[in-house]
């Protein structure tokens, strides 16, 4: 998958998760621009990730994510 | 040894005096020898201790590194955290198991078969235990290679200026700064002076000042009332905080002398609104340490491999602050402070967004401000105390209004109506005028405001010097 087709398909996912239908995140977005995406969110989020993408990530590549293009390109990578 | 005594300062200053004189490459050398040294002079066995725990992870974060294979790298990092949580234990912790003989022993009516080894606990050892051990996790996960610089490593776990009471630095940021070449600035001597002589007075002369206003409500036995308790029960947490952050500021102001920006270790605390956000305001390295190396892989991994569901984040929150309390030691006393703050913060991490609404008009967030502070002030208790049992006898005899209609003034210690117009004077100031950051403040008061005001700190520390300094709480743990 491209990483503009990722993106498309995480936005909903960050919109349930975060609770926010208006919310649009890009690749260079991090846990800091956006307001409820804290600790409790990021377990959720990448759980949910995860499930929708049928992927399976290491504990060592999330705790290295630092924005979304960075998901993006573990996406990919889990993905190849 | 005092960090705002005569003797810590005047080490200090002469320490600075030979940074300075040496060529640049030289300068880690002197900061490691000092560190070292300092340790060696207050006990062998503090330098000796130190100096295991800086060989160990020395040499564990280069084996982690020279591992390339994932699986590798992990059983590199398990053996290392093993040995050093081993370390931990042995030496921070070794009447644990006696205590839970204890325990059983109590239940059974047998003697524990247990015995108590009491050995004395290394200045400083949780603190640079706990760098070390983040150092080791920033090798595993390739935030930067191992240092090679057995010198630059010793400057780094051991910076004697922060090895009483922290703060926890990030080897993240302090290893980069101890390759940065310092030269002797102008500006890091005025801030660090400025913030030495601020923390200074808050450590001898407000804390002392609310030491001798509550000491007698912790005597056992003392005829104090349940108000004088209570009030006492909330100074005490001023006096942590006064201590603490006065220590803090000792520490942040003479890393200054060397060129260094340590990290800042409170925020405003009683400004919280929660508990959660007391935790990002209070003893700030140590919680984002805990949630950044305990709370934040624990909850991922039970997320990923066990159930994303919200009870795995309501037990990661409670388990990183069930260790943040059994960090300060063994005692049931931490066991319990901290399984209050893990529970509170459990609760609070998953009714986030029902907060929030109420948390937005002023009602709530009095309310908020409230709790929070009702909350620390009453599990603070549990660090006064030397058991549980004394705790709880001191809660009922606090709650014992019974002898509240006596004078609130007792044989031996008169109201002390000055001294706390004083340290509410002192509070506001701090709190809502200085806001943690003397160095702003005073940056923007002319050179007369500014002199006077170093003159009655100077004035108010000589006075009170006269009584004597008590040790620092924090430097326990």
């Amino acid at each position: 998958m491209s990483e503009s087709e990722i993106l498309l398909e995480l936005q909903p996912i960050f919109q349930s998760v975060l609770s926010n239908p208006s919310l649009v995140v890009s690749t260079e977005t991090t846990a800091h621009d956006v307001d409820d995406w804290d600790s409790l969110n990021h377990a959720t989020l990448i759980a949910k990730i995860q499930r929708h993408f049928k992927v399976k990530f290491s504990l060592f590549e999330v705790l290295k994510l630092k924005k979304v293009g960075d998901i993006i390109q573990l996406i990919q990578s889990s993905q190849a | 040894m005092n960090p705002a005594g005569p003797y810590f300062i005047g080490f200090l200053l002469a320490v600075v005096l030979a940074y300075y004189l040496v060529p640049n490459r030289f300068r880690n050398h002197v900061i490691s020898m000092a560190s070292v040294g300092l340790l060696a002079w207050i006990d062998l066995w503090f330098a000796g201790a130190f100096l295991v725990v800086t060989l160990m992870n020395f040499s564990a974060a280069i084996w982690i590194d020279s591992k390339h294979q994932l699986k590798q790298r992990h059983q590199a990092l398990l053996l290392s955290l093993l040995g050093n949580i081993a370390l931990l234990v042995a030496i921070k912790h070794s009447n644990i198991f006696h205590r839970i003989g204890d325990l059983f022993s109590n239940w059974l009516g047998s003697p524990n078969p247990i015995p108590a080894l009491n050995w004395i606990l290394p200045l400083g050892f949780s603190y640079y235990m706990f760098q070390a051990l983040g150092y080791q996790f920033e090798v595993y996960r390739k935030s930067h290679p191992a240092e090679k610089s057995l010198i630059n490593f010793i400057a780094f776990l051991g910076f004697f200026p922060k090895i009483f009471a922290g703060p926890l630095e990030r080897s993240t940021g302090f290893l980069p700064a101890l390759k940065t070449p310092r030269v002797l600035e102008y500006d890091n001597f005025s801030h660090g002076f400025r913030l030495i002589l601020w923390g200074v007075f808050k450590f001898i002369v407000i804390s002392n000042w609310i030491g001798s206003i509550i000491e007698t409500s912790y005597i056992p036995d003392s005829e104090t009332s349940g108000l004088y308790m209570m009030l006492s029960m909330v100074l005490y947490t001023l006096q942590v905080y006064t201590e603490f952050s006065g220590y803090t500021d000792i520490a942040l102001g003479s890393g200054r002398l060397f060129g260094f920006q340590l990290t800042q270790n409170f925020r405003q605390p009683f400004l919280a609104k929660s508990l959660s956000d007391f935790w990002r305001r209070w003893h700030i390295s140590l919680s984002t340490w805990v949630m950044d190396y305990i709370y934040t892989p624990l909850s991922l991994w039970i997320s990923l491999r066990i159930s994303p569901r919200k009870w795995g984040i309501m037990a990661s929150i409670f388990i990183s602050f069930l260790l943040l309390g059994i960090w300060h030691g063994s005692s049931w006393n931490f066991v319990i402070f901290g399984m209050i703050q893990g529970s509170i913060l459990a609760i609070e991490i998953i009714s986030l967004r029902s907060r929030k609404k109420h948390l937005s008009n002023p009602l709530g967030r009095i309310a908020g401000h409230i709790s929070t502070m009702a909350i620390f002030v009453v599990s603070a208790q549990f660090f006064k105390t030397n058991n549980y049992h004394e705790t709880l006898n001191w809660f009922r005899k606090a709650l014992d209004f019974s002898n509240s209609n006596s004078s609130l003034t007792f044989e031996y210690n008169q109201w002390p109506t000055y001294h706390l117009i004083a340290i509410l004077i002192f509070f506001v100031f701090d709190q809502f005028v200085v806001r943690n950051n003397i160095e702003k403040w005073l940056d923007k008061r002319n050179a007369v405001l500014r002199w006077l005001f170093y003159s009655l700190l100077i004035y108010a520390i000589i006075a009170g010097t006269e009584s004597s300094v008590q040790p620092l709480i924090y430097q326990g743990f």
